[in-house]
């Protein structure tokens, strides 16, 4: 990390909405994404496009950004437009997003059509950046919790993963001295439209009659045994289950005629 | 409204509602009317699941061979992609499935950017890319090999799973095609779709619009008995230009921080653990994360943060390993989702036993310091 910051990063940041209580409230990959980008030592803009709601922007500030460039649109209007257009004026190194958004469509469309517009390429699950130098390396998170390295050339659009590092605090004294910068809509906005809504049901997996390979392993209680044969014991088991790393240890004739002592 | 028993030992019968019902434990044709469903109870329904089984999954003794199913020229057509792995195990064959049940008399054609994983003939794939040159470094040559399967079948509808790498894949799709799609979709049949918006609160019901994102909840394999065409058609994905993101690889995993909830396999420690190097000898042969119990963590042994259980991580990890666990109620909460336990403890009554897939009664200690040894002598 240089002492002096030489890039400037660009945070998006939306209301989010708590799941239970419904009140708005900082969404939690959007504070991931600032919480990247205050980490990363560069300069940090953060912008909130949308009605806003005051309160969520000074937590936001209180997690140590100075300054919010607030884009005001309506309620149910496209940000889109505005947002890019912000952006483009900014020209940052990297711009930021969260995952899907808490309120209105979440489809997580919006990094890619942000990226499309400003003709930048896009990144996303990234769990991490760093940025010096012109040169840009990415952790993105990969199945089973690991992490992949991307390397590439800023500027670059990021879409932050929920498994980023958890977020700092929020500080009241610097959400009372923070700015909110509050730029007026110009020109007509277009608004989202929605279809009629419904309370979503609750979704269960659909049954799959004649697929239980799964089962297949059997419970089993084991014992009197010593150490060695505990241990074959698990790998076969874990080779049998389907775990990769176990499958050069498991000897599958041992397997089969296992003693089968439930 | 008084209900009438029937006793089980009548022959054809009529159950309690008066509709009747087919007996498929019965042995002869003769019987094939149930008994009351009141009077039997739960291990008979589960009974009937399994002979659904064995009707799905035709045997070839049994039965003749699957007739053939052509679409016709004309059929829209409903291209499945999947990309380099599968979003879910058997991912492949669901969204064939439902990709019929969407459009069924449409013709459908799967491309998947890395293996196919299902029988595509008896699947329910019309057709089958297969791709000349490198579809898969990168996002963007991924995407173009895609958008050239696309031109090739003028799709009315391409389908796609709404999880894992695949939702990047779809969005990156749609933005290309400047097509609005259909994302967290959790039913697809007969032309329309519901879609979950405002994170998941709400929902709609439209007709479906060229791209269709699918959660897993949406979609279940073709279990008719046919037999489909699994045409070949060769797409050129060789593309020019650079990507803009170089792959590095997977970084090396550390058993200490490797996330709980993502991991696939969490080796937990209880108070019967003392030896704490080997246990992570043991997670950092076999790739996994550190976890502890309560006790564990109170005692500082962990920390905070390693904690499973009602109070520590609710773990989703495939396999989970537990080490001198005894497993209070708490900590089977925090494991509930696991697909996989192993437990090595010297209790055979302890309740972790009870749950656990592979109960082993020893000393974990021992245990441990063999798994290690004997995985750290590696055949290969």
């Amino acid at each position: 990390m240089s002492d002096t910051p030489s890039f400037t990063v660009a945070v998006c940041l939306s209301i989010g909405r708590h799941p239970v209580s419904g009140r708005p409230r900082m969404a939690p990959c959007d504070r991931q994404a600032l919480e990247m980008a205050i980490a990363s030592g560069h300069h940090v803009a953060a912008f909130h496009a949308g009605p806003g709601d005051e309160a969520v922007l000074r937590d936001y500030l209180g997690m140590g950004v100075g300054e919010i460039s607030h884009l005001e649109l309506g309620d149910g209007a496209d940000i889109l437009a505005a947002l890019t257009e912000a952006l483009a004026a900014l020209d940052p190194a990297l711009v930021l997003f969260g995952d899907v958004a808490e309120i209105g469509p979440s489809s997580g469309l919006l990094p890619y059509m942000v990226a499309k517009m400003l003709s930048r390429p896009i990144l996303t699950s990234v769990t991490g950046f760093e940025l010096r130098a012109g040169e840009l390396a990415i952790t993105q998170a990969a199945a089973g919790g690991r992490r992949r390295l991307r390397r590439g050339v800023p500027p670059a659009v990021l879409a932050v993963s929920r498994s980023a590092p958890a977020p700092r605090l929020s500080a009241y004294a610097r959400a009372r001295t923070g700015k909110i910068i509050t730029h007026p809509a110009t020109g007509e906005t277009p608004a989202i439209t929605m279809p009629e809504l419904r309370p979503a049901k609750r979704q269960s997996a659909r049954l799959r009659p004649g697929r239980n390979a799964e089962a297949a392993t059997g419970r089993r209680l084991v014992e009197d045994v010593t150490a060695e044969d505990a241990a074959q014991e698990i790998l076969e088991f874990l080779a049998r289950a389907g775990f990769a790393k176990a499958l050069p240890f498991a000897d599958t004739q041992r397997a089969k005629n296992g003693n089968q002592n439930v | 409204m008084i209900r009438q028993r029937v006793s089980p030992h009548a022959t054809a019968r009529q159950a309690a509602s008066g509709r009747p019902r087919v007996n498929r434990m019965a042995p002869t044709k003769a019987r094939r009317l149930r008994i009351d469903p009141h009077i039997e109870t739960g291990q008979r329904l589960r009974r009937e699941m399994r002979d659904e089984a064995s009707v799905a999954a035709p045997s070839t003794t049994a039965r003749s061979q699957p007739s053939l199913h052509v679409a016709p020229a004309d059929a829209p057509v409903v291209l499945v992609i999947s990309g380099v792995a599968e979003a879910w195990p058997g991912a492949q064959a669901d969204l064939l499935g439902t990709a019929r049940e969407l459009v069924p008399d449409g013709a459908i054609a799967l491309a998947t950017l890395g293996d196919v994983e299902c029988d595509p003939e008896s699947a329910g794939a019309d057709g089958l890319v297969t791709w000349i040159g490198d579809c898969q470094s990168g996002e963007s040559r991924q995407v173009g090999a895609l958008l050239a399967a696309i031109a090739h079948y003028r799709p009315a509808h391409i389908v796609l799973a709404d999880e894992a790498a695949d939702a990047d894949l779809l969005r990156r799709l749609a933005v290309a095609l400047e097509e609005h799609p259909a994302l967290q979709v959790t039913s697809a049949r007969g032309g329309k779709v519901t879609c979950l918006v405002d994170a998941g609160t709400r929902q709609f019901t439209g007709p479906a619009p060229k791209l269709v994102g699918l959660r897993r909840s949406a979609c279940a394999a073709f279990e008719g008995f046919l037999r489909f065409e699994a045409r070949i058609s060769e797409i050129d994905a060789s593309m020019p230009g650079r990507e803009p993101f170089t792959d590095e690889g997977l970084l090396p995993v550390r058993s200490d921080t490797l996330s709980l909830t993502e991991a696939e396999m969490v080796v937990g420690a209880g108070a019967g653990v003392t030896d704490y190097d080997s246990l992570f000898a043991v997670a950092d042969c076999l790739s996994g994360a550190v976890a502890g119990s309560r006790v564990v963590c109170d005692a500082g042994s962990l920390p905070r943060a390693r904690q499973v259980g009602a109070s520590g991580s609710i773990i989703e990890a495939r396999f989970y390993l537990a080490f001198g666990i005894s497993g209070a109620p708490q900590h089977l909460q925090g494991i509930r989702a696991c697909r996989y336990v192993v437990a090595v403890n010297t209790d055979p009554h302890a309740p972790i036993m009870e749950r656990a897939d592979l109960a082993i009664v020893a000393d974990a200690q021992a245990v441990m310091r063999a798994l290690t040894e004997r995985m750290e002598k590696v055949p290969q």
